[in-house]
């Protein structure tokens, strides 16, 4: 499914791998694919929009730090009880049902703007489409505006 | 048995099912350190595997190649 999608794109799949590997998740999902967005270069559209809407690598981390901490918190779990060790890599993380919906669902946003190519925009365009999830809640967090980042990027696509 | 509930159980879902989520996620890097540190002190694979109610396979397709990679081999049985 990869032969559309331009290099940038390529760089955000095999980028998420890298994140989720050494996040030590089994797997591969939606924020990965952001966090992997946000190590593009700034002179790339979507490192550009990334940036001007104040969504660095660190900040995302952070954001999904905050995020977990919370939602277990809700449920009367407190993280910084729990004695954890650093995270142990994970060899060959799988793509999770998220990440891969993401990205058949980039090809179809590329499909309805007429664009030939599959950009790390259409891909972004569609981690953020979702309105529940890991990703959302992350950017509550983190104080980004997820409607006005999606439209960032479909500007810069276009 | 009832489901406990001694905590305050949230009332949006979005935050009930974010807490299944974060759970998950915490369970396996629980499993992970644990596992780790179950074979560093010498259990088998059997013995983990009954202690997490799996079965040998399971725990050893999880988790032989990442202990090996880091230089920890179990014991024989």
């Amino acid at each position: 499914m990869f032969e559309r999608f331009t290099r940038d794109a390529r760089l955000v799949v095999t980028l998420a791998e890298e994140e989720a590997g050494d996040l030590g998740s089994p797997t591969i999902e939606a924020e990965h694919l952001l966090l992997a967005a946000t190590r593009l270069d700034p002179s790339t559209p979507v490192g550009a929009t990334l940036a001007a809407h104040g969504l660095g690598h660190d900040e995302l981390l952070e954001a999904l730090d905050a995020e977990r901490a919370h939602s277990l918190a809700a449920v009367g779990i407190s993280i910084s009880d729990f004695d954890l060790p650093p995270a142990r890599p994970t060899p060959k993380p799988r793509f999770g049902a998220n990440a891969k919906s993401a990205l058949e669902h980039g090809l179809r946003i590329a499909l309805e703007r007429g664009d030939r190519r599959i950009e790390a925009g259409h891909v972004l365009l569609a981690v953020l489409r979702s309105e529940v999830g890991t990703v959302p809640r992350a950017l509550r967090e983190a104080d980004v505006d997820r409607e006005a980042l999606s439209d960032g990027l479909a500007a810069a696509l276009d | 048995m009832p489901f406990p509930t001694d905590f305050e159980t949230p009332r949006d879902p979005a935050d009930g099912l974010a807490a299944v989520v974060a759970m998950r996620r915490l369970a396996d890097r629980l499993e992970v350190a644990e596992v780790e540190r179950a074979v560093r002190d010498g259990w088998t694979w059997s013995l983990v595997a009954e202690a997490l109610g799996v079965t040998r396979q399971a725990v050893h397709k999880k988790h032989a190649k990442r202990l090996k990679a880091l230089g920890v081999q179990a014991r024989k049985r």
